[in-house]
């Protein structure tokens, strides 16, 4: 076991010395490793209070049939369009809370997060997953010394994918999910398997709907960033810009906001001594400011004079001016607004939501009012649903129950879009152009996730709501309904409708069409 | 545990990303192999008889900046020893055993790059130094997207690859070739997007559809019915898709057999070109195929001779050169290679052993129709007023000089203007290609 004994000690020895134990090294993504943690993770039960409350919503919505196919007016093509953009995915009860409170009152219910019961969701989740309370050096002792990386990421995965697709807070997962690309971090480097964990509840999820000033501090101090952008051995006299670069192009000013190479380089001085403990104790993995490896002169960013001797302050004094530049509200509103709205935000969109950013030191609630207000003028255009989506939201439209979710993994995999795995540090694209030339995975994936039963199927689902004994044409409207709101075109309803028509009767048939509904262009969209 | 790079590392192929798609997939499909598809279809190995008249490009995009002064060592420089104290690769006459191979008498190859060393004395293999492009500005995602649109600060109207843009104003190689362009990977990059018949495929060898093989005829034709006349680019993508399949399936990936004795390294970067020599040597119209390979933003402990980048460039060279071997030994004499990367790295080592980002760096030419046997470069020196904003090499050769006669020579764009409008720029002949 190395530690880092000599904190005094300035320059190479020290780094190196460091390094031979927070240095690039194999990862525990090894498929074997995972897939035993696959056999040995339990898995979290679904609360049955959750699931009988979608499963009652299933029911009366299909009670409603075909009628519902016929309220396509351009109120309820907006509701669904707002519902769609708030969660992982339309359900009957998302639209239920729609029907019942109205697009304000539905939005500001998302909003308030902590105001919608979970059905002790979360608990069990922590309950089953143990790694994801852990500390760095818990995981340390328990995974990193008995060498198996790949359950405490696997346990991640998994949780990741059980909130995004049952948590009815489903508004907050999905703001975790934007900043968890826009705070990037790849689990497969270094040791971020075990600061990992941290990094997901004290970043993303601690201020998804909070105040990003904050959020931006937090991930400042967050031990697996300071590894993945190298400021863990960014010291005095031996700076490394990688940090203070990323920091001013994608966590904040975005790279046209008007920073200079000078400004890298000062911003880098800010922040050395900003590190981790290596030290084989409880604060391993943690935290740490290293006065004497900080560079005490004074400097000047963005031509703001920062004194000498302010010591950690200087980095405090960096993010400040960060958070609260014009420059900031920008590029953070657009990219929000990409996310919430549509691929082309128009500048003056651009510029409300920036003025509510500074106007509320950066209130994510209050950016999404500005985000989501643009609803009623109806003009953007229906995103490509990235892979992670594509899958949650084909769990959520029937409302599967995960029973493997190694199967889920693999095809994010095949997808290339596992959760935290996009190895430089921007984040996976929220693009068209990315995405849409992986077709084939897709329909795999849809292909695969509905079929078997028992012990061998990747979900569970309920067949009987669906009646599979019915017509194929009342099949067809039963899976329009389910998957896309009745929004079926009349050649993917054609497609099902002649599929279920030449197949024989029958849960298999039943299981097939409903992957080919979550394979239909319509539901590659949102 | 692996201690030398040069004879190559198994280990390896789990440090970036860490899964091998055959191994995640392969243990997921054994929980549902009751319903996977087995290759129950006959595969058949086209035979590769003869050069097409256009070459096939073969475009790497090392991705993170990699460090050119690594990987073609100046070790005629006193400054490159001065200004990498303890990251230099020991000039070739150094008593250590790990020392520069020299090039030139001026140029080496750090020694985890030895196997590329026979293809660059047979001439085959030329290395453009202080390469790049003038826009670069240390920011990755914005020197990639410049390289590969192929213009500086390029207006948002212009959102395609160049090698998108020689797809679309050249006619097919073979007509009626349903897969002219193919990104190995999952999105499919910036080089390609916009080109015509193009997909990105992560596994050419498992692109077929799973599921129910009982329906999956039926199935199919559902999705045929489904995206036949979608009209967006998720439409366009699913016809390609289709007509791929059938492509794809007349190859025998898994049972291909290298020529001339080439043996592939079992990592991405290997499999990757070895799918891809099975691609070209098949002849089924395929004429550009793009290939990423990550790992070279060496902020840390970079470990030239012995750690990560040493790692690194013997996986790249390894693969460069098995492929090599490999099309050598079947004739195959109409692919070119060319592998660059969005900038080189800071001249000076940082305070971690490692190397922030830079400006000028290299790109790599490889194929029987390249002059090499030279690192071709107008190497603007090491010296303090020498170099760039006083911290990096300069660029003295743009990265579309060499794409240019690239696509003019060996592949038979007639106006490269149309790939390279930039009014700013024109292409300099280094005479790399014949």
């Amino acid at each position: 076991m190395q530690t880092l004994k000599r904190r005094s000690q300035v320059g190479h020895d020290a780094v190196v010395a460091r390094s031979s134990f927070f240095g690039p090294r194999r990862s525990g993504l090894d498929p074997a490793g995972l897939e035993r943690a696959s056999r040995k993770v339990r898995l979290p039960q679904i609360p049955a209070s959750l699931k009988g409350a979608q499963r009652r919503a299933v029911a009366a919505g299909l009670e409603g049939g075909p009628q519902a196919r016929n309220a396509r007016g351009n109120a309820a093509n907006l509701e669904h369009r707002l519902i769609e953009r708030a969660t992982f995915g339309w359900t009957f009860a998302e639209q239920q809370t729609m029907d019942a409170l109205g697009p304000e009152g539905y939005l500001e219910r998302q909003l308030d997060a902590d105001s919608i019961d979970d059905g002790g969701l979360e608990q069990v989740i922590l309950d089953a997953l143990p790694t994801l309370s852990m500390s760095p050096y818990e995981l340390y002792l328990n995974y990193e010394l008995t060498d198996d990386q790949a359950t405490p990421i696997y346990e991640l995965w998994t949780a990741t994918l059980f909130r995004a697709v049952y948590n009815p807070r489903q508004l907050y997962e999905r703001m975790a999910h934007f900043w968890s690309d826009h705070f990037s971090i790849d689990i497969a480097s270094d040791l971020a398997y075990l600061l990992k964990q941290a990094d997901d509840r004290d970043v993303a999820r601690r201020h998804a709907l909070g105040s990003f000033p904050e959020m931006l501090r937090a991930s400042a101090r967050s031990p697996a960033m300071l590894l993945y952008l190298s400021n863990a051995s960014n010291f005095v006299g031996h700076p490394n810009e990688n940090y203070a670069r990323e920091l001013m192009e994608l966590h904040t000013l975005g790279v046209d906001g008007g920073y200079t190479q000078e400004d890298v380089r000062e911003v880098a001085r800010c922040f050395t001594g900003w590190s981790i403990s290596a030290e084989a104790d409880p604060t391993l993995g943690t935290f740490v400011f290293y006065p004497t490896l900080h560079d005490d002169g004074p400097k000047t960013v963005l031509g703001q004079r920062i004194p000498a001797g302010g010591g950690m302050e200087d980095g405090e004094r960096v993010l400040d001016i960060l958070a609260s530049h014009p420059a900031t509200a920008r590029f953070l509103g657009r990219k929000l607004l990409r996310w919430i709205w549509g691929y082309e935000p128009t500048d003056r969109m651009v510029e409300d939501i920036a003025a509510v950013y500074l106007a509320t030191n950066g209130d994510i609630k209050s950016m999404l009012r500005s985000a989501f207000k643009w609803w009623r003028m109806a003009r953007s255009t229906e995103k490509l649903k990235r892979p992670f989506h594509l899958v949650t939201s084909a769990l959520r439209a029937p409302f599967a129950g995960i029973q493997n979710p190694f199967f889920f993994l693999s095809s994010l995999f095949a997808c290339g879009h596992l959760p935290f795995n996009w190895a430089p540090p921007n984040g996976y694209p929220d693009s068209e152009g990315y995405w849409s030339g992986l077709v084939m995975p897709r329909w795999n994936f849809a292909g695969l996730y509905t079929l078997g039963d028992g012990e061998n199927a990747a979900a569970v689902v309920d067949l009987e709501a669906l009646d599979p004994q019915q017509s194929p044409d009342a099949l067809t409207d039963v899976l329009d309904l389910l998957f896309t709101r009745g929004t079926l075109g009349d050649s993917s309803r054609s497609a099902i409708r002649d599929f279920l028509a030449s197949r024989p009767a029958g849960a298999a048939t039943v299981r097939d069409a409903l992957g080919l509904a979550a394979a239909s262009p319509e539901f590659q969209n949102y | 545990m692996c201690h030398d790079p040069r004879k190559g590392c198994r280990d390896y192929q789990t440090t970036r990303r860490g899964l091998s798609r055959r191994g995640f997939l392969g243990s997921s499909a054994g929980l549902l192999s009751a319903l996977a598809v087995p290759s129950w279809l006959p595969k058949v190995a086209l035979a590769a008889e003869g050069p097409g008249d256009r070459d096939v490009l073969v475009s790497i995009f090392l991705r993170g900046g990699a460090d050119g002064l690594t990987l073609c060592v100046p070790h005629a420089e006193d400054n490159y020893y001065r200004l990498r104290p303890t990251l230099a690769i020991p000039r070739p006459d150094a008593s250590s055993p790990d020392r520069a191979l020299d090039l030139d008498g001026r140029f080496g190859l750090p020694p985890a790059m030895t196997p590329l060393l026979e293809a660059f004395r047979g001439g085959d293999l030329a290395i453009v130094h202080a390469c790049g492009m003038a826009a670069s500005n240390r920011s990755h995602f914005d020197s990639m997207h410049f390289m590969e649109v192929g213009q500086g600060n390029p207006p948002a109207s212009l959102f395609t690859g160049w090698l998108a843009r020689h797809l679309a104003t050249t006619a097919p190689a073979t007509e009626g070739a349903v897969l002219r362009g193919l990104g190995l990977g999952f999105g499919l990059p910036r080089t390609l997007v916009g080109a015509p018949q193009t997909l990105p495929i992560e596994d050419p060898a498992g692109f077929d559809f799973l599921g129910d093989p009982g329906s999956l005829a039926d199935r199919r034709a559902a999705l045929e019915t489904m995206y036949r006349d979608l009209d967006n680019p998720l439409g366009k993508s699913a016809g390609h898709t289709f007509d791929t399949i059938e492509l794809l399936k007349r190859i025998d990936f898994a049972g291909y057999q290298p020529a001339g004795g080439a043996s592939y390294p079992e990592d991405e970067f290997g499999e990757a070109l070895r799918s891809t020599a099975a691609l070209i040597r098949a002849q089924v119209g395929v004429e550009a195929i793009t290939i990423d390979l990550g790992g070279w933003d060496t902020h840390e402990v970079q470990g030239s001779l012995d750690g990560q980048l040493a790692l690194l460039m013997s996986s790249f060279a390894r693969g460069l050169a098995a492929f090599h071997q490999d099309l050598e030994g079947a004739s195959v004499s109409n692919v070119s290679t060319v592998a660059m990367s969005e900038f080189g790295r800071n001249v000076f080592e940082n305070g971690s052993a490692g190397t922030d980002h830079g400006y000028g760096g290299i790109l790599f030419a490889l194929g029987p129709n390249v002059q090499g046997g030279r690192v071709v470069t107008d190497w603007p020196g090491l010296d303090d007023d020498q170099l760039f904003e006083n911290q990096d090499v300069r660029i003295t050769a743009d990265v579309r000089d060499v794409l240019s006669e690239a696509l003019t020579k060996r592949l038979g764009n007639a106006d490269v203007r149309n790939v390279f409008a930039d009014p700013t720029f024109t292409p300099r002949d280094w005479g790399i290609f014949t």
